[in-house]
This record gives C-alpha cells, structure tokens and sequence, in this order.
C-alpha cells in the first residue's frame, strides 16, 4: 500500500519525501473545492525528484469543458507526472465520459497515467454518484480509479461511503487492472479500516500537516514518517485489523 | 510460474495475477510472493471469487508465499 500526501509546492514536497511518502501528489487548495496547481510549480516538484519517485497531478473536480480539461491532462503529460486525477462532480454519465475518453486520446504516447475520480460526498453537490467510478474508468480504459471527498467540515470518506462498498467497488478495479486510491480527510483512526479494504494508495493531507490543519499547516516530514510508520505496522501485522487472516 | 510482487507498484499483485492466469490451464499453479496481510487476504479473496484453489502459504517475515491453482472456469 503506498502512502501519497498531497502538497502545495516544492517545499511540501521536500517534507512528504523526507518523510518516505511514495507519491507526491501536487494540487491547489485554494480553488473552488480543489484545483490544479501552476504548471511551474509542477514542473519545480517533477524535476526535484527522480523519475522513480511518483509525482501526481490532481485537476480536481474538473468544469463541463471536454477540449479544455483534455488539455489540461495533457499539460500534465507534458510536465511526465506519474499520473493525472480528472474529478467530476456536477456532470452527466456521458459527459464525465466524453471527457476521460478525450484525456485517453490525450495522453497516447506518454506514460502519464490516467485517473478517473469521483467523490464520495457527491450527493451533497448534486453530483455524479460515485460508485460509477469503476464503470467510467473501465469504459474509458482508464488506469485507475479515486475516490475522495469535497466537505473538508470534520467529515471524512467513511462518513459517506461505507467499508463494504468501498472494499467491493475497490475489488472490482482492482480484477479489472486498474490501480485504487482511497482519499479524503483520512486519519490514523481510519487506517484499520483502510488496511482491510487494501487500496493500493492511500490519500493524505491534513493527517500530516502541522496542528492537522490542511489548509493553514505545512506538511510535516515527521508526521509524514509517523502516517507511513501507522499504516506499514497495520500492513505487516503488527497491528491487527483482521478478525481471520484465512 | 513465480510472480514477486513485493516491490510496490500502484496496481498489486491481482492485476500480475488475472494476467498469469490468463495463459494457464485449468489445474496448472501460479505462486506469487506478496508483501503485507492486506495482499495476502486479497489473493484468498481474489481466489474465492474466480474459482482458484489455494494450495499453500509460507510466510516469512512480512512476506507470504502463496501458491494457487487455476479453477476451471464456470461460464
């Protein structure tokens, strides 16, 4: 299970390596819900670390605009993330598809991998329901799937969608190839649930930023390396989350 | 066939496995050496839903390896 921090700029980035982070995730919190950072800013994080450390780009819950957010994905292809994180919200079926088909075509010939994100406090948006995220990926060959949440109130994934239903839907991706990542407001009282269902990422940031505040506090390698050290003693066993392990 | 699927990697060890499965019969084996309970549970899970057959587990440290045997498909 790999542990992907979320972060602002270079400096965040510096903290999430030190601490062991495996993917650093690059976004804009100061976009309506969340947005893309600055291409410079993206391209100064990419180039701080080798290519084997994954570095993700996350447009966050994207606009009804199919030309434009293919684009975008393809201005993350060009700055070589690992990955790129296209999220819907208030959009139909067939558009949140159109879309990740047209970032597909986007993306032949990088290595850049494409996401398809849904949120899974959707319904409080009016928003696109989020257990269609593992037919939209499929239909889309997409590479993976995320599912997040938009209310940064307190609430977190498991206060929207179960562990059931997130260990099912994180199955089925995972039957059809596709990589899995679980995110939103996700603390270390989550992670024996999380352990259970076995994404093959897990989503942070206020968890490891300063006072737990994703917005004012910096991401802290401490707290980065206190997460993963949480996280890696469920994964191996020493902490138990599993009632039978047969 | 032996698939080591203890360096991480964004897609786990199911994807590595559908895809070993795939060119086998039906009573051939596949081992797989994975790291990490959560892994672990996910090969039994993963075996259980497509018709496989676990034949052994050895474990060592946090690594297990599992040896499973291609079901024969019920469709």
């Amino acid at each position: 299970m790999m542990l992907m921090v979320s972060v602002q700029n270079l400096a965040e980035a510096r903290e999430a390596v030190e601490g062991n982070a495996d993917i650093v995730d690059v976004k804009n919190l100061d976009e309506i819900f969340i947005g893309a950072n600055y291409p410079p800013v993206i391209k100064e994080v990419r180039e701080a670390f080798p290519k084997e450390r994954h570095v993700s780009v996350t447009l966050g819950s994207v606009p009804e605009a199919v030309g434009t957010v293919a684009l975008a994905v393809y201005g993350a292809a060009v700055l070589k993330a690992t990955s790129v994180k296209v999220g819907f919200v208030n959009m139909s079926y067939d558009t949140a598809l159109r879309t990740l088909k047209e970032c597909k075509k986007a993306l032949k010939g990088f290595d850049t991998k494409l996401i398809a994100a849904t949120f899974a406090d959707s319904h409080l948006y009016n928003g696109i329901d989020p257990k269609l995220v593992v037919k939209l990926a499929k239909e889309s060959e997409s590479d993976g799937i995320l599912i997040d949440t938009l209310t940064k109130d307190g609430r977190n994934l498991f206060d929207f969608m179960d562990e059931p239903t997130l260990k099912s839907l994180t199955d089925e991706a995972k039957d059809l190839g596709m990589s899995t990542a679980l995110s939103g407001a996700l603390k270390i009282s989550n992670f024996d649930t999380l352990v259970r269902i076995n994404p093959d990422i897990v989503g942070v940031r206020g968890a490891v930023c300063k006072g737990e505040d994703r917005y004012n506090g910096r991401v802290d390698a401490k707290a980065v390396a206190n997460v993963k050290n949480e996280l890696d003693m469920r994964v191996e066993g020493k902490i138990e989350v599993f009632n039978n392990t047969k | 066939m032996l698939i080591d699927a203890t360096k991480k990697n964004c897609k786990g060890v199911i994807t590595e496995l559908e895809k070993a499965m795939a060119g086998l019969k039906s009573g051939d084996n596949v081992e797989t050496i994975v790291y990490g309970i959560p892994n672990k549970m996910d090969v039994y899970a993963w075996a259980r839903r497509k018709g496989h057959r676990i034949e052994s587990e050895q474990r060592d440290g946090a690594n297990f390896r599992i040896t499973v045997s291609k079901g024969t498909p019920t469709s």
